[in-house]
C-alpha cells in the first residue's frame, strides 16, 4: 500500500509543482481559495479516526476533528461562493 | 488495505484524485467557481469513500460533528463581512493545521485500531510514527502562521537564518519524536512547529496577504499528505500533496518575485 501511495503523492506533487509555476500572480486569489478547500480533505482523516477508533478519548480527538474539518470546507466554500459574485449596489 | 480493496474503491479513489487535479488545473485560468465545485466534489467523493470502507462504529456521534462544522463554516462564512475573507481564509486553514494535529494524537492515543503497531515488538512502526510527526509538525505549523496573519497581520522582517534554524529545529523535534514516540516529545514537536510556522508567515506577510496564505495552505497540504499515509487514505494523499506543492512553491515564487520587485523600486529611487 505504501508505494502506492507514495506514488500518488509524488504525481500529485509534480502536478502541484506545475500549476504553481503556470499561475500567473494576478490569478493568486483563485488559487489559494482551490488550496484552502483542498486542504480541508484533512475532515477524511477525521472520519476515517473517528469509524476507527477503539478509545473513548481517541474518537473524541477524531470527533474535534472532523468539526474542525467541516467547518474548514464549509466556511472556504461559502467564502469563495461570496467572493465570485460580484458585490451588489 | 490494498489487497482488500475492491473496483468500487479504486475507481472511487481514482475520481477523486482526478477532480482534485482538476480542480487546482482550472484555478490556473482563474475560474474560482469551477475550481472551488470541482475541489468539493473530489472532498464529497473521497469522505463518503470512506465511511464505505470503514467499519463506522460511531455514525450518530460523526453525523453530529459534520453538522455542527459545517454549521460554524455557514455562520463564519456568511457572517464576515466581505472585505475580510481573506483573513476568514487563513483562520480556516488555521482550523484544518489544527484537525491534523487531532488527528495525530488520536493515532498516536490509540495506534493499535490504525494497525500502526508492530507485531513482533509492539511499538509503533517507523512508518506510522513518521505520519504523526510529520501531519502534526505542519499541522502545527499551519497554525502559528494563520495566527500569524490573525493577529494583526503585520509582517515583520525576521532573518533568513532565524528562520531556518527554527524550520531545521522543528525537523529535529520530528526526528526525535520518530526516533522514540512518546506524547512529551510530540507536545514539543507541536510547540516548536508552532514558532516556526509563525516566523515563516510573518516573513511571507512581506510580500502580501495572498503570498502568506499562499505558504500557510502549503503547511495545511503537507499535514493531509503526512495523514493520508498513516490513514492509508489515497485521495487524502493526492489532494495533500498538490495542496502542499503548489501552495509552498506559489508562496515561495511570489514572495521571490515581490522582494525583486522591492529592490528594483529602490533602485529607481535617487
Amino acid at each position: 500500500m505504501i508505494p502506492f501511495l507514495l506514488l500518488s503523492f509524488l504525481a500529485a506533487s509534480i502536478v502541484g509543482a506545475f500549476v504553481s509555476l503556470r499561475a500567473r500572480p494576478d490569478d493568486g486569489w483563485t488559487l489559494v481559495f482551490v488550496l484552502q478547500l483542498l486542504s480541508s480533505a484533512i475532515l477524511v482523516g477525521g472520519l476515517i479516526v473517528s469509524a476507527e477508533a477503539g478509545s473513548s478519548i481517541a474518537r473524541t480527538l477524531g470527533l474535534l476533528s472532523i468539526v474542525a474539518g467541516s467547518a474548514a470546507f464549509c466556511g472556504g466554500f461559502v467564502a469563495a461562493r461570496r467572493l465570485d459574485v460580484p458585490p451588489g449596489p | 488495505m490494498m489487497e482488500g480493496a475492491n473496483a468500487t474503491i479504486l475507481v472511487g479513489w481514482s475520481l477523486s484524485a482526478m477532480l482534485s487535479a482538476a480542480a487546482l488545473l482550472v484555478s490556473i485560468a482563474g475560474d474560482l467557481r469551477r475550481g472551488t465545485h470541482l475541489a468539493a466534489a473530489a472532498l464529497m467523493v473521497a469522505a463518503a469513500l470512506a465511511l464505505y470502507t470503514h467499519d463506522v462504529m460511531a455514525l450518530p456521534q460523526i453525523c453530529a460533528a459534520l453538522i455542527t462544522g459545517s454549521a460554524v463554516g455557514l455562520a463564519l462564512g456568511r457572517g464576515i463581512p466581505r472585505s475580510r475573507i481573506p483573513l476568514l481564509m487563513s483562520g480556516l486553514v488555521g482550523l484544518a493545521g489544527v484537525a491534523a494535529v487531532l488527528v495525530g494524537g488520536a493515532a498516536l492515543r490509540d495506534p493499535h485500531a490504525f494497525g500502526l503497531l508492530d507485531d513482533v515488538s509492539d511499538r509503533l512502526r517507523i512508518v506510522g510514527a513518521a505520519g504523526i510527526g510529520a501531519g502534526v509538525s505542519c499541522g502545527a505549523m499551519a497554525c502559528g502562521g494563520a495566527t500569524a496573519m490573525l493577529r494583526g497581520g503585520r509582517a515583520d522582517r525576521w532573518h533568513i537564518l532565524i528562520i531556518a534554524v527554527l524550520l531545521l529545529a522543528a525537523g529535529g523535534a520530528t526526528a526525535a519524536f520518530i526516533a522514540a514516540p512518546d506524547p512529551a516529545r510530540l507536545l514539543a514537536c507541536i510547540a516548536v512547529a508552532l514558532v516556526a510556522g509563525w516566523a515563516v508567515t510573518k516573513r511571507a506577510l512581506l510580500a502580501g496577504m495572498g503570498p502568506a496564505l499562499a505558504v500557510v495552505s502549503g503547511f495545511a497540504g503537507w499535514a493531509v499528505a503526512a495523514s493520508a499515509f498513516l490513514m492509508e487514505n489515497m485521495p487524502m494523499a493526492v489532494a495533500g500533496g498538490l495542496a502542499g506543492a503548489a501552495g509552498s512553491l506559489f508562496g515561495i515564487r511570489l514572495c521571490v518575485f515581490a522582494e525583486r520587485k522591492g529592490l528594483a523600486h529602490a533602485g529607481r529611487r535617487p
